[in-house]
């Protein structure tokens, strides 16, 4: 099925074509990714240079349970994150792919008018909204439902750093899921009520199935960038719960040890690499099966 | 064919967004431009040309930029940086092109190690040096002023509400102390810097604040972690924002962005503890590759001594409200600042205060004891 270019001017072509998609993923993605590789082997003199000694201590110190708790801590929020999305992010999709064409599109624009915001000036505004004089306590205040005196601490929170991760990346969730579902062949759906399935067996057994493709890629796109979130933690945590990302930028930082950052980075994306892989092919079984 | 397409999209991006977990934090961007001084030369054998100056936000009247200009026809080009890690980390990266940098007494004692400033010619200085107060001129990071001029000093106390206290809180105490720190929980904040938080740590247990024991660090760790319940941030830039709108009470602090807020409500003051505090000396020092070329270190030297000039070091104190380690200047400096404890403390509190230092070997344990700081 591959296109086979067949002149020596398609061939031409197509090169000239992908030549600026080639380029960026040359210069800006691949050779970063064989410098933090190479860091990552390498040693660092007390003072931040980086000394041209090839070993692995920097691999051998994250297995420290400090570090593996960070890493398993990071994994739970992007977890919990992910799910939340999905759950919010799915029913919204569905409801909106039932829409007439027209409303669809007004849904969509409003869905990613908060994108034409940056996300930091956007985190900003939650952390005035959650803050121990933000608005939403001012809101209980005002509602009697807490007095003065004991305003809640909604900020520097793990959960104010799950919420904030949610907020900013449930739009991918319901974009994926969308695309998926506005793409269903409604007459299976017909077929399926023809043979007597009721709605919850349809959704079950014929929907979900087939938007399972939205599902598992939405779900990627929100948890891979919230596990290696780091500016939210920042943000939203205060400093209290930082995670794996945090880590990484303090080596870069204050630290003065990119190898150990280096080598933190590798181990987050062959362990994202990886689980995306298994993922895909758990997914491929299961579909094979039904 | 379309799935594989998808999939492989998918894991690019993975890999993409994996691989960019750091990039914000370290801004490694390219070199700065230098040009040879060919710019428009102003007449009157002025020098003209371009000076890059890399310092700390709002940490020069802006107003001298222009008046040098106006003297000697030499542009100065400000670039800013936010901590001396991040300054350090860009330069070990390899950019070049500064002329001027302003680190502070640690990493002065790091960038010449590393052969990453020339030393400073006194002769070319005279007059300059002669301006300065004796007690800075010869600093342990840099002994007899070997590599930099001392630009501004300060220290880092607790910023704090009168609206809270009859006595102001001169105890570290009201911080670390975990029941002291119960009458304000969670509307405390401690900067978001190791060194700082160390140091001040370190300082109430009775410690060095630039310690390389382990377990002394252990046991400043553990002061910290004992109050963390009641802290409510890690907050190095908007601290005193926080302290405005009443968010925090108390924060561990550089005593000019606490002035900044006295400024809008006077009610906030700020005190160094009784315990004492860490002191640091921001300096002017010369990058190796300006002192290369002739023409660009005479530049320098023309911006040094102007910034040292008795009547600009006093307009620039006046505005940045740091204490000047130029003596010569203090009869042109606001006499509120002058005469201001906090800022020009007396020499008994003076003896309390000290210098960070740097760790060596023992940063590693720094690191990882602040990593456990601030996850768990």
């Amino acid at each position: 099925m591959a296109i086979e270019p067949r002149t020596r001017r398609e061939r031409l072509t197509l090169n000239i074509l992908l030549s600026p998609t080639l380029f960026w993923l040359i210069f800006f993605f691949a050779i970063p990714l064989v410098i933090i590789l190479i860091l990552s082997f390498l040693d660092n003199s007390p003072n931040g240079r980086i000394v041209w000694n090839i070993q692995l201590d920097n691999y051998i110190r994250f297995a420290d349970q400090l570090y593996i708790k960070i890493f398993i801590r990071s994994f739970f929020i992007a977890l919990i994150t992910t799910i939340i999305c999905l759950l919010i992010g799915y029913p919204m999709a569905y409801w909106m792919a039932n829409q007439s064409l027209k409303k669809r599109n007004t849904f969509l624009l409003l869905i990613m008018l908060p994108f034409w915001t940056n996300f930091v000036i956007r985190t900003y505004a939650w952390k005035m909204l959650l803050a121990r004089q933000g608005q939403i306590n001012q809101l209980l205040i005002a509602l009697k439902i807490i007095d003065e005196d004991n305003v809640h601490t909604f900020l520097n929170t793990n959960a104010a750093v799950i919420m904030g991760l949610i907020y900013i990346w449930v739009v991918a969730m319901v974009l994926a899921c969308f695309a998926s579902i506005s793409g269903l062949d409604r007459s299976l759906l017909e077929a399926a009520q023809d043979l007597f399935a009721n709605p919850a067996r349809t959704f079950l057994r014929v929907t979900l199935p087939l938007t399972l493709p939205g599902i598992v890629s939405g779900s990627i796109l929100v948890f891979v960038p919230s596990f290696g979130a780091f500016v939210t933690p920042d943000m939203l945590g205060g400093g209290k719960a930082d995670m794996i990302g945090n880590l990484i930028s303090q080596q870069f930082g204050e630290s003065l040890d990119w190898p150990f950052g280096s080598a933190i980075s590798a181990i987050l994306m062959i362990v994202m690499l990886f689980g995306t892989l298994l993922y895909f092919r758990g997914l491929r079984s299961g579909e094979a099966q039904s | 064919m379309k799935k594989i397409l998808i999939g492989m999209l998918v894991i690019l991006f993975v890999i993409g967004v994996a691989a960019c977990g750091n990039g914000d934090a370290t801004d490694v961007s390219g070199e700065v431009e230098t040009d040879g001084g060919g710019e428009e030369e102003g007449g009157d054998g002025e020098v003209g040309g371009t000076l890059y100056f890399y310092t700390w936000s709002e940490y020069i009247d802006p107003d001298i930029y222009a008046q040098f200009e106006a003297e000697t026809g030499i542009t100065v080009v400000e670039d800013i940086f936010g901590s001396n890690e991040d300054m350090y980390a860009k330069l070990i990266a390899g950019v070049t092109g500064y002329d001027v940098l302003v680190p502070s007494d640690y990493m002065v004692a790091m960038l010449v190690e590393e052969g990453m400033i020339a030393e400073l010619d006194h002769s070319r200085l005279e007059e300059t040096i002669s301006y300065l107060d004796p007690t800075f001129t010869n600093p342990p990071f840099d002994p007899n002023m070997g590599h930099c001029l001392p630009y501004f000093w300060g220290t880092t106390g607790i910023g704090f509400n009168w609206e809270d206290w009859d006595e102001a809180p001169g105890s570290w105490a009201y911080i670390f102390d975990p029941e002291l720190a119960g009458n304000f929980s969670g509307q405390i904040s401690l900067l978001d810097d190791m060194r700082e938080v160390f140091g001040a740590a370190l300082i109430y247990l009775g410690y060095s604040s630039g310690t390389t024991d382990e377990a002394e660090l252990a046991e400043a760790r553990d002061l910290v972690l004992g109050m963390k319940e009641h802290l409510y941030s890690f907050e190095s830039d908007t601290y005193e924002d926080l302290m405005l709108t009443g968010e925090t009470r108390l924060a561990q602090g550089w005593s000019g962005d606490i002035f900044v807020a006295q400024a809008e409500d006077e009610n906030i003051d700020y005190i160094i503890p009784q315990e004492g505090a860490v002191m640091w000396v921001d300096n002017l020092c010369i990058t190796v590759d300006a002192a290369a070329d002739p023409e660009r270190l005479e530049r320098v030297y023309m911006w040094l001594e102007y910034l040292n000039r008795p009547d600009i070091a006093a307009q620039n104190t006046n505005w940045v409200w740091y204490a000047s380690p130029n003596a010569a200047a203090e009869s042109g400096i606001d006499p509120e600042i002058l005469g201001y404890p906090a800022i020009y403390p007396d020499d008994e509190t003076f003896e309390r205060l000290q210098y960070l230092g740097t760790v060596g070997d023992a940063l590693d344990i720094y690191s990882r004891m602040w990593t456990e700081i601030k996850t768990e």
